[in-house]
């Protein structure tokens, strides 16, 4: 026997309705007090299944379809050379956007690339001057200013859009929509004092409820940085230079729905195994 | 299992439980079961936190049932 995808909701309400006519049998009929209880207690229970949504897509396939969709961006980062850390911006349309520095050791080749609508000045940059030494940016990284890459700043909220690559106050980014943008519109709408209040509560139904990455986790904010703690992160992806550059998908989506509630860009600073079950990202408030 | 059928299987064990143990105990009084009943919800609530299609109305309503036996105990106490 095949079972309706709704039929658990079916099966709720049949409790209900039988719980109540048990109930009202018992307590007016029988005078029956524990199976007038037995009664209410399967109302209870049908009510509670009955309000129970269902996943039409199983977690695993969720997760699975989001660390797909970092493979393009791997092979996007690793042809263009980008290796600074980037910047998750909300924009006006409630979608977050990765801005990435095209600073040192990008591909000389960027600014041939470039779409038409920027800059040909790269003399500034020192995007010439291609350099892939990794380490040497990632060095740059980690300096005092969380919020800094190698001279580069975070880019305004309303940074333009144009094309692969745009050029905002004389530095170039990569622009990329992280698997959490898509996300993003799953969350109720920008709400002021509702986004202010709860970060934990909205990252937690991003990446535990709607993606399914983790069990659990706790957000703590500290000034300018954002500290995630989560328990068992399912996802194996974002190895090498995406996790490097937007983090791991898990930090990911924390970022970006911590963009998107505090509205204001966020920089992914460090991630950190700890005890193999768990993770700690840091965030920066940029 | 995911933590909303584990919610709904640990609510049903514990009401079963709860109207055989009060029954074996001879508890004539309603209120006390549905005091109960809604103490095992919330728990449940609490621990799992199970998604919800809506708003949760037997929680609502549980809490409500709980005022109106709270409200009538202690008029009771106060009133005689």
């Amino acid at each position: 026997m095949r079972l309706e995808p709704q039929s658990p909701h079916v099966l709720g309400y049949a409790f209900v309705a039988f719980g109540a006519a048990v109930a009202a049998f018992f307590w007016f009929i029988m005078d029956n007090v524990p199976l007038t209880a037995l009664g209410i207690g399967m109302a209870v229970v049908g009510s509670s299944l009955a309000i129970t949504p269902l996943s039409p897509v199983p977690s695993a396939t969720v997760r699975r379809m989001l660390e797909g969709s970092l493979l393009n961006i791997e092979a996007l980062l690793e042809e263009l050379g980008a290796s600074l850390k980037g910047y998750y911006v909300p924009k006006a349309d409630g979608s977050v956007q990765v801005y990435v520095p095209m600073g040192k050791g990008s591909a000389a080749s960027v600014a041939g690339s470039a779409s038409a609508s920027t800059s040909a000045n790269s003399g500034s940059n020192g995007n010439g001057n291609a350099d892939a030494d990794d380490d040497a940016s990632a060095n740059a990284n980690s300096g005092a200013d969380d919020c800094s890459n190698s001279g580069s700043s975070a880019p305004p909220l309303d940074a333009p859009v144009d094309g692969l690559i745009t050029k905002v106050g004389g530095m170039q980014y990569l622009v990329i929509f992280p698997p959490a943008s898509a996300l993003m519109k799953n969350l109720p709408p920008d709400d002021d004092q509702a986004g202010a209040a709860d970060l934990e509560g909205a990252i937690s139904e991003a990446v535990v409820e709607e993606a399914g990455l983790a069990d659990s986790l706790r957000v703590t904010e500290s000034g300018q940085s954002v500290t995630v703690e989560m328990s068992s992160p399912k996802s194996k992806a974002g190895a090498g230079r995406v996790r490097h550059v937007m983090g791991s998908l898990e930090a990911g989506i924390a970022a970006a729905v911590a963009a998107r509630a505090r509205g204001r860009a966020v920089r992914v600073v460090s991630e950190e195994d700890v005890k193999g079950r768990k993770r700690k990202v840091t965030l920066a408030l940029c | 299992m995911d933590k909303n059928s584990l919610s709904n299987l640990t609510l049903a064990s514990f009401v079963a439980a709860t109207v055989w143990a009060l029954a074996a105990l001879k508890e004539a009084r309603i209120d006390v079961y549905i005091s109960m009943f809604t103490l095992e919800y919330f728990v449940c609530l609490a621990v799992f936190r199970p998604r919800r299609r809506f708003f949760d109305l037997p929680a609502a309503a549980l809490f409500g049932a709980f005022a109106v036996i709270v409200s009538l105990r202690v008029i009771e106490v106060l009133y005689g």
